[in-house]
Protein backbone atom coordinates (compact mmCIF):
# COMPACT_ATOMS: atom_id res chain seq x y z
CA UNK A 1 0.00 0.00 0.00
CA UNK A 2 2.72 2.85 0.64
CA UNK A 3 4.59 1.32 -2.47
CA UNK A 4 1.45 2.46 -4.39
CA UNK A 5 1.17 5.87 -2.84
CA UNK A 6 4.38 6.53 -2.84
CA UNK A 7 3.99 5.69 -6.98
CA UNK A 8 1.13 7.02 -7.54
CA UNK A 9 2.55 10.42 -5.60
CA UNK A 10 5.87 10.42 -7.90
CA UNK A 11 3.60 10.31 -10.98
CA UNK A 12 1.43 12.87 -10.24
CA UNK A 13 3.97 14.92 -9.26
CA UNK A 14 5.82 14.68 -12.48
CA UNK A 15 2.59 15.01 -14.64
CA UNK A 16 2.02 18.40 -12.65
CA UNK A 17 5.30 19.49 -13.74
CA UNK A 18 4.77 18.83 -16.98
CA UNK A 19 1.24 20.20 -17.04
CA UNK A 20 2.60 23.42 -15.30
CA UNK A 21 5.41 24.27 -17.16
CA UNK A 22 4.30 22.39 -20.56
CA UNK A 23 1.38 21.79 -21.18
CA UNK A 24 -0.50 25.26 -19.67
CA UNK A 25 -0.24 28.09 -22.16
CA UNK A 26 1.51 31.23 -20.44
CA UNK A 27 -1.51 33.55 -19.22
CA UNK A 28 -1.51 36.86 -21.23
CA UNK A 29 -1.40 39.73 -19.04
CA UNK A 30 0.59 38.21 -16.15
CA UNK A 31 3.32 35.76 -18.19
CA UNK A 32 5.18 32.95 -16.22
CA UNK A 33 4.66 34.40 -12.84
CA UNK A 34 0.90 33.16 -13.40
CA UNK A 35 2.17 29.58 -13.08
CA UNK A 36 2.82 30.11 -9.49
CA UNK A 37 -1.38 29.95 -9.11
CA UNK A 38 -1.17 26.15 -9.72
CA UNK A 39 0.88 24.58 -7.05
CA UNK A 40 -0.06 27.85 -4.45
CA UNK A 41 -3.73 27.35 -4.64
CA UNK A 42 -2.99 23.30 -4.59
CA UNK A 43 -0.92 24.21 -1.60
CA UNK A 44 -3.26 26.61 -0.04
CA UNK A 45 -6.30 24.03 -0.36
CA UNK A 46 -3.92 21.15 1.34
CA UNK A 47 -3.17 23.96 3.85
CA UNK A 48 -7.39 23.81 4.65
CA UNK A 49 -7.33 20.51 4.60
CA UNK A 50 -4.83 19.98 7.43
CA UNK A 51 -6.61 22.52 9.33
CA UNK A 52 -9.91 20.39 9.03
CA UNK A 53 -8.00 17.26 10.17
CA UNK A 54 -6.80 19.37 13.48
CA UNK A 55 -9.78 19.94 14.19
CA UNK A 56 -11.08 16.08 13.57
CA UNK A 57 -8.54 15.30 15.33
CA UNK A 58 -8.90 17.55 18.31
CA UNK A 59 -12.59 16.67 18.44
CA UNK A 60 -11.71 13.17 18.44
CA UNK A 61 -9.26 13.42 21.06
CA UNK A 62 -11.75 15.70 23.94
CA UNK A 63 -14.32 12.78 22.82
CA UNK A 64 -12.33 9.82 23.25
CA UNK A 65 -9.26 10.44 25.14
CA UNK A 66 -7.11 8.13 22.64
CA UNK A 67 -3.87 8.77 21.78
CA UNK A 68 -4.30 7.98 18.01
CA UNK A 69 -6.81 11.25 17.75
CA UNK A 70 -4.33 13.19 19.16
CA UNK A 71 -1.67 12.60 17.00
CA UNK A 72 -3.73 12.94 14.10
CA UNK A 73 -4.63 16.55 15.31
CA UNK A 74 -0.45 16.97 15.83
CA UNK A 75 0.87 15.47 12.79
CA UNK A 76 -1.64 17.62 10.62
CA UNK A 77 -1.12 21.12 12.39
CA UNK A 78 2.61 20.51 11.42
CA UNK A 79 1.72 19.92 7.74
CA UNK A 80 -0.67 22.84 7.88
CA UNK A 81 2.01 24.87 8.61
CA UNK A 82 4.02 23.52 6.18
CA UNK A 83 1.76 24.15 3.62
CA UNK A 84 0.78 27.23 4.80
CA UNK A 85 4.66 28.92 4.75
CA UNK A 86 4.82 27.04 0.89
CA UNK A 87 1.60 29.43 0.33
CA UNK A 88 3.09 32.47 2.45
CA UNK A 89 6.38 32.05 0.12
CA UNK A 90 5.02 31.50 -3.27
CA UNK A 91 2.29 34.27 -2.73
CA UNK A 92 5.05 37.14 -2.40
CA UNK A 93 6.73 35.95 -5.17
CA UNK A 94 4.00 36.06 -7.30
CA UNK A 95 2.62 39.22 -6.16
CA UNK A 96 6.02 41.36 -6.35
CA UNK A 97 5.80 41.43 -10.77
CA UNK A 98 1.54 41.63 -10.54
CA UNK A 99 0.79 44.01 -7.51
CA UNK A 100 4.51 45.87 -7.60
CA UNK A 101 4.74 44.70 -3.60
CA UNK A 102 5.70 41.70 -2.06
CA UNK A 103 3.12 42.05 0.75
CA UNK A 104 -0.28 43.99 0.90
CA UNK A 105 -2.15 43.54 4.34
CA UNK A 106 -5.46 43.38 2.34
CA UNK A 107 -7.74 40.38 3.98
CA UNK A 108 -6.91 37.20 2.43
CA UNK A 109 -3.10 38.05 3.06
CA UNK A 110 -4.15 39.06 6.30
CA UNK A 111 -6.47 36.35 7.60
CA UNK A 112 -3.81 33.82 6.12
CA UNK A 113 -1.22 35.45 8.13
CA UNK A 114 -2.83 35.16 11.34
CA UNK A 115 -4.54 31.41 10.70
CA UNK A 116 -0.60 30.46 10.29
CA UNK A 117 0.48 31.93 13.30
CA UNK A 118 -2.15 30.47 15.61
CA UNK A 119 -1.40 27.06 14.12
CA UNK A 120 2.51 28.30 14.91
CA UNK A 121 1.26 28.56 18.59
CA UNK A 122 -0.48 25.38 18.33
CA UNK A 123 2.67 23.61 17.53
CA UNK A 124 5.03 25.85 20.22
CA UNK A 125 1.65 24.69 23.36
CA UNK A 126 2.35 21.24 22.17
CA UNK A 127 6.06 21.80 22.15
CA UNK A 128 6.70 23.45 25.33
CA UNK A 129 3.50 21.69 27.32
CA UNK A 130 4.71 18.54 29.71
CA UNK A 131 4.24 15.45 27.57
CA UNK A 132 0.95 14.05 29.18
CA UNK A 133 -3.08 14.35 28.76
CA UNK A 134 -3.03 17.91 29.94
CA UNK A 135 -0.76 19.27 27.01
CA UNK A 136 -2.90 17.07 24.76
CA UNK A 137 -6.23 18.83 26.17
CA UNK A 138 -5.18 21.76 25.81
CA UNK A 139 -3.34 21.36 22.51
CA UNK A 140 -6.83 20.05 21.41
CA UNK A 141 -8.91 23.06 22.71
CA UNK A 142 -6.47 25.06 20.76
CA UNK A 143 -6.81 23.49 17.74
CA UNK A 144 -10.75 23.60 17.85
CA UNK A 145 -10.53 27.41 18.49
CA UNK A 146 -7.96 27.53 15.63
CA UNK A 147 -10.25 26.53 13.22
CA UNK A 148 -12.51 29.56 13.38
CA UNK A 149 -10.24 31.20 11.62
CA UNK A 150 -10.30 28.89 8.36
CA UNK A 151 -13.45 29.92 7.20
CA UNK A 152 -11.94 33.56 7.19
CA UNK A 153 -9.45 33.03 5.06
CA UNK A 154 -11.69 31.20 2.81
CA UNK A 155 -14.67 33.76 2.23
CA UNK A 156 -12.50 36.81 2.93
CA UNK A 157 -12.96 37.98 -0.83
CA UNK A 158 -16.85 37.92 -0.15
CA UNK A 159 -16.54 39.58 3.53
CA UNK A 160 -14.58 42.98 3.23
CA UNK A 161 -15.40 45.76 1.00
CA UNK A 162 -14.40 44.96 -2.62
CA UNK A 163 -11.90 48.15 -2.76
CA UNK A 164 -9.63 45.97 -0.45
CA UNK A 165 -9.10 42.99 -2.00
CA UNK A 166 -6.23 42.53 -4.11
CA UNK A 167 -7.34 39.02 -4.76
CA UNK A 168 -9.74 38.28 -7.23
CA UNK A 169 -13.61 36.94 -6.08
CA UNK A 170 -13.30 34.30 -9.56
CA UNK A 171 -10.93 33.35 -11.86
CA UNK A 172 -12.47 31.81 -15.24
CA UNK A 173 -9.83 29.51 -16.75
CA UNK A 174 -8.74 28.44 -20.32
CA UNK A 175 -9.86 24.43 -20.34
CA UNK A 176 -5.85 23.57 -20.66
CA UNK A 177 -5.24 25.78 -17.70
CA UNK A 178 -8.38 24.11 -15.92
CA UNK A 179 -6.96 20.60 -16.29
CA UNK A 180 -3.43 21.97 -14.63
CA UNK A 181 -5.00 23.00 -11.83
CA UNK A 182 -6.83 19.87 -11.40
CA UNK A 183 -3.75 17.71 -12.10
CA UNK A 184 -2.07 20.09 -9.20
CA UNK A 185 -4.76 19.90 -7.06
CA UNK A 186 -4.31 15.59 -7.15
CA UNK A 187 -0.39 15.64 -6.87
CA UNK A 188 -0.74 18.13 -3.80
CA UNK A 189 -3.63 15.88 -2.34
CA UNK A 190 -1.69 12.25 -2.70
CA UNK A 191 1.72 14.01 -1.38
CA UNK A 192 -0.43 15.71 1.29
CA UNK A 193 -1.65 12.31 2.17
CA UNK A 194 1.72 10.30 1.98
CA UNK A 195 3.17 12.76 4.01
CA UNK A 196 0.46 12.63 6.80
CA UNK A 197 0.40 8.65 6.49
CA UNK A 198 4.70 8.93 7.32
CA UNK A 199 4.22 11.31 9.83
CA UNK A 200 1.62 9.34 11.98
CA UNK A 201 3.68 6.26 11.54
CA UNK A 202 6.75 8.63 13.03
CA UNK A 203 4.57 9.55 15.91
CA UNK A 204 3.29 6.27 16.56
CA UNK A 205 6.56 4.77 17.07
CA UNK A 206 7.26 7.39 19.14
CA UNK A 207 4.58 6.31 21.27
CA UNK A 208 5.93 2.38 20.78
CA UNK A 209 9.18 3.58 22.47
CA UNK A 210 7.21 5.65 25.49
CA UNK A 211 5.14 2.63 25.52
CA UNK A 212 8.81 0.07 25.76
CA UNK A 213 10.27 2.55 28.25
CA UNK A 214 7.67 2.11 30.54
CA UNK A 215 7.49 -1.87 30.04
CA UNK A 216 11.22 -1.80 31.02
CA UNK A 217 10.90 -0.19 33.73
CA UNK A 218 7.93 -2.13 35.49
CA UNK A 219 10.46 -5.61 34.81
CA UNK A 220 13.59 -3.91 36.11
CA UNK A 221 14.58 -4.88 39.87
CA UNK B 1 10.48 28.10 -24.58
CA UNK B 2 9.95 31.61 -23.11
CA UNK B 3 12.94 33.03 -21.14
CA UNK B 4 12.79 32.05 -17.73
CA UNK B 5 10.10 29.43 -18.00
CA UNK B 6 13.02 26.93 -18.13
CA UNK B 7 14.89 28.40 -14.09
CA UNK B 8 11.51 28.14 -13.20
CA UNK B 9 10.51 24.71 -14.13
CA UNK B 10 14.37 23.74 -12.95
CA UNK B 11 13.89 24.99 -9.52
CA UNK B 12 10.46 23.39 -9.23
CA UNK B 13 11.57 19.72 -10.15
CA UNK B 14 14.64 20.20 -7.84
CA UNK B 15 12.37 21.22 -5.30
CA UNK B 16 10.12 18.57 -5.83
CA UNK B 17 13.22 15.88 -6.51
CA UNK B 18 14.85 16.96 -3.13
CA UNK B 19 11.84 16.67 -1.22
CA UNK B 20 11.01 12.62 -2.46
CA UNK B 21 14.43 11.63 -1.95
CA UNK B 22 13.67 13.15 1.67
CA UNK B 23 10.82 11.99 1.77
CA UNK B 24 12.00 7.91 0.91
CA UNK B 25 14.85 8.57 3.35
CA UNK B 26 12.50 9.70 6.34
CA UNK B 27 10.23 6.43 5.32
CA UNK B 28 13.28 4.00 5.44
CA UNK B 29 13.95 4.57 8.72
CA UNK B 30 10.49 4.81 9.97
CA UNK B 31 9.72 1.33 8.86
CA UNK B 32 13.49 0.56 10.21
CA UNK B 33 12.31 1.82 13.53
CA UNK B 34 8.86 0.04 13.00
CA UNK B 35 10.75 -3.41 13.09
CA UNK B 36 13.09 -2.69 15.69
CA UNK B 37 10.20 -1.28 18.29
CA UNK B 38 8.11 -4.50 17.60
CA UNK B 39 10.49 -6.92 18.04
CA UNK B 40 11.49 -5.41 21.12
CA UNK B 41 7.84 -4.82 22.53
CA UNK B 42 7.74 -8.82 21.87
CA UNK B 43 10.80 -10.01 23.54
CA UNK B 44 10.40 -10.24 27.10
CA UNK B 45 13.68 -9.01 28.64
CA UNK B 46 14.82 -11.68 31.66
Amino acid sequence: MWRVHGVLTLLAVVGALWAVFVYAPTERQMGLVQRIFYFHVSAAISAGLSYFLVFVGSVGYLRTRHDRWDRLGLAAAELGVLFSLFVLISGPLWARPIWGVFWRWEPRLTTMMITFTIYVAYLMVRSYGEPGERTQRFAAVVGIFAFVMVPFVRYSINLWAADQQLHPPSVDLDPAMATTKYVSYIAFALLFGYLLRLRLSQLGNAAKLVQLIHQRRRIAP
Amino acid sequence: MEAGLGYLATAYSVFFAVLFVYVMHLRARDVEMSQQLDELLETKPE
